[in-house]
């Protein structure tokens, strides 16, 4: 009798611990409340519109989200020296250009992806992201590193009111019909025709100041004309850390490319060379220009209430060259990974926190915001009447190039800007410029 | 006995002078020296931020150096150095000393004008260069429509690489003349009103006043701010950060600016400070002559 009363309290508290273990074990990653969290993002409207809606990931996770927007110097000094140093926040926020860089900090997000616990996989639908955008924005040799959050790629705009006004004029000149350039050298002709035609309004806007806005406005050129400014042994493209990868500024096609670009700038305003990005968005929309070379996160400039163009303009894929068979275009891509510091404690709690925030229903809540990656905000039939380049955005996907995202990129751009400046400013002929930025790059450790 | 001895130990604390500057060498030694002395260590060794988690901290020896002398953007970025501080200096004395003189011989009611001029001086030089960038502007810039509405040809001021230069001086000048003119108002008044009278009966003219009276007595005052005026304009970089971000091409890229490259976009701390102790060598050297030349000279009357 008595044996068997111990034995049965030794059995029910065995169960009890069992399940008590099985309890544990199932609900642990759940229990998040107290949990706090440091996030560091880019100081871009997107990102600022997060702290509009965090309280419902805090209320439901029980987590505690702190956000830092820090504009975009600042960011890459701040995060990338606290990394450095063993520290930083718990999501970090990395320009897709400095993954090669921040490889070493980001944890791998695949396992909490496969962890069912965290992850309801019909729910995060990652099928539902752009694959180039997984791909180039978000993962570095085929490791997927974070969630895309602000994406960024290079379009081209026009004005309808002023192709549909001059359309009759332009046969009449070229005896081409005036509609979105397929080639660069169709983009300079309307460029040219607009420029020598039309009182008060050039060409086209160029982003000439010395920085990285000028190096993303002459890749997609120097690119579709054969060039690269670096390469991989075997001529390809390199888009990260590989052996061998040599530097090819002055090529012929790229002295090609580089004068073709410095002719297109004579049909734009002569103060482009000191235009950055607000210079040319606002140029644009206060109709300085026919055409312009930018961004996808410039649309609502031109949309917004200071525009004197609203309802005037369209958004297009970049032109390319025309090669045997088709036309090659090259849509530089940009854009973030929002990804968990590798050193952090609360990684879990970090993921959630990514995975909220580019949900699909964050998705179209941030869509004011610009810089959207999936399918379901892309498509959807409400905001792609409100957002017109929602069509040409997504399109330009297809066609998106990385620019190398190894960790001496800024250092490889900055000799490469510095060489187009020059080109631009008259000081320095094509060929002599990218003779001298060819040899400052080979003295680079790449 | 021992309260005695005690006393007197504290008596000997007290009274050196150690006690009294201990709490600012301590200040000193936490924000400079000890910065100071890792800069040099940094600067004798590989620091690649971007590399250290892989390949760590490793020993060069001069190398960081030897490159730097040997690299085209580091020369450039002298030449500029040099320009920059050779204009915007010698405007800024000129300019200083010409309008102390003007505001000193001012009477009565118009005497209020001094505090105005010294505002530009209380503003940030980020305030000053965002407000300079827009004034520039080629397409809506207040300058260029001045020049134009003038029946000159506008042109693109911060887009060619000389005028670029001269607008960078401009805003500085605009901004710092005023110290320059403080200083020289203040040493106006130490002049005895004897000397110039006597001169005066020698037969003495404004300019030979100036040049054999006035001269001598305040560049020994005014040498100081010319000497904090040449430190600050080397480490000069806000308004570049702001105005040109160093173009076009190489134009206004000043050693300082190019160490911030180095350092902060490169992310070479190793290279940057070696080349901010060759900027720290250059500054001591020059220094040293302004002192000899400017603010000590062997005095001839």
């Amino acid at each position: 009798m008595r044996k068997s009363f111990v034995l049965s309290i030794a059995l029910i508290l065995a169960m009890v611990f069992m399940v008590g273990a099985a309890v544990e074990a199932v609900y642990l990653p759940d229990d998040f409340s107290g949990t706090e969290i440091d996030v560091y993002m880019v100081a871009e409207r997107r990102a600022e519109m997060v702290s509009d809606f965090k309280h419902e990931f805090e209320e439901e996770t029980g987590i505690t989200v702190n956000i830092n927007t820090l504009p975009y110097p600042n960011l890459q000094e701040v995060q990338f020296i606290e990394l450095a140093m063993g520290e930083g926040p718990d999501v970090i926020h990395v320009d897709q250009v400095w993954l090669g860089q921040y490889e070493d900090y980001l944890e791998p997000i695949q396992r909490f992806i496969d962890d069912p616990d965290l992850t309801d996989k019909d729910q995060l639908d990652l099928d539902d992201f752009h694959p180039t955008i997984l791909d180039l924005q978000t993962s570095y040799r085929d490791e997927l590193l974070g969630f895309p959050f602000i994406g960024a790629i290079r379009m081209i705009y026009y004005r309808t009111d002023l192709f549909e006004e001059y359309a009759d004029d332009y046969y009449e000149e070229t005896g081409m019909e005036l509609d979105v350039p397929d080639t660069w050298l169709e983009y300079k002709e309307i460029a040219r025709f607009f420029e020598e035609n039309v009182e008060g309004v050039h060409g086209t806007t160029i982003m000439g100041r010395r920085g990285v806005q000028l190096y993303c406005d002459v890749m997609p050129i120097l690119w579709s004309f054969g060039g690269s400014v670096i390469e991989g042994p075997e001529g390809q493209p390199a888009i990260e850390e590989m052996e061998g990868i040599r530097p090819n500024i002055n090529s012929p096609e790229s002295i090609e490319a580089l004068e073709f670009f410095e002719s297109l700038s004579d049909y734009a305003s002569p103060g482009i060379t000191d235009w950055d990005w607000d210079e040319s968005a606002n140029a644009f929309a206060q109709g300085n220009a026919a055409l312009a070379m930018q961004w996808n996160n410039a649309a609502p400039v031109f949309a917004g209430e200071d525009s004197e163009i609203r309802g005037d303009w369209e958004a297009a894929i970049v032109p390319g060259m025309a090669e045997n068979d088709g036309i090659i275009r090259e849509a530089l891509l940009g854009g973030w990974t929002l990804g968990i510091n590798a050193n952090s404690p609360n990684q879990e709690a970090a993921y959630l926190f990514t995975k909220w925030v580019t949900s699909k229903d964050m998705e179209i809540n941030l869509a004011p915001g610009g810089g959207n990656a999936r399918e379901s905000t892309f498509t959807d039939p409400e905001l792609r009447e409100e957002y017109i380049h929602y069509d040409a955005t997504f399109e330009s996907y297809d066609i998106a190039r990385s620019r190398p995202r190894i960790p001496q990129l800024t250092e490889i751009a900055d000799i490469s800007q510095t060489a187009f400046s020059r080109i631009l400013t008259g000081d320095q002929e094509v060929e002599e410029a990218l003779n001298d930025a060819q040899s400052q790059l080979e003295e680079l450790d790449l | 006995m021992d309260k005695e001895r005690s006393k007197s130990i504290l008596n000997k604390i007290f009274s050196s002078s150690i006690f009294y500057i201990l709490p600012a060498i301590i200040m000193l030694a936490l924000t400079t020296i000890f910065p100071f002395i890792f800069a040099v260590y940094l600067s004798f060794n590989r620091y690649d931020l971007r590399f250290i988690q892989r390949e760590g901290v490793t020993f060069l020896g001069l190398t960081n150096f030897i490159s730097l002398l040997n690299s085209s953007s580091f020369w450039a970025s002298v030449e500029t150095t040099i320009i920059y501080v050779g204009g915007a200096l010698i405007a800024q004395i000129i300019l200083g000393i010409a309008l102390a003189m003007f505001l000193d011989s001012l009477k009565g009611p118009l005497q209020k004008i001094k505090s105005i001029i010294f505002i530009p001086m209380m503003l940030t030089p980020v305030v000053v260069a965002t407000t300079f960038r827009l004034l520039y502007n080629y397409d809506f810039g207040l300058i260029g429509y001045i020049i134009e509405s003038m029946g000159f040809i506008k042109f693109p001021w911060l887009a060619h690489p000389f005028y670029a230069r001269i607008a960078l001086i401009i805003s500085d000048v605009w901004q710092w003349t005023p110290l320059i003119t403080v200083i020289t108002l203040g040493a106006l008044q130490v002049v005895p009103d004897t000397l110039l009278e006597s001169a005066e009966l020698d037969g003495a003219g404004w300019l030979q006043k100036f040049r054999y009276v006035v001269l001598p007595i305040i560049m020994p005052i005014v040498g100081v701010g010319i000497l904090l005026r040449f430190m600050d304009i080397v480490k000069f970089f806000d308004k570049i950060y702001v105005l040109t971000g160093g173009g076009p091409g190489m134009a206004t890229e000043t050693l300082t600016y190019h160490i911030y490259q180095i350092g902060f976009n490169f992310m070479r701390l190793g290279r940057a400070a070696a080349a901010s102790i060759l900027l720290l060598i250059g500054i001591i050297i020059i220094s040293m002559l302004l002192v000899k030349f400017i603010v000590q000279p062997d005095v001839e009357v």
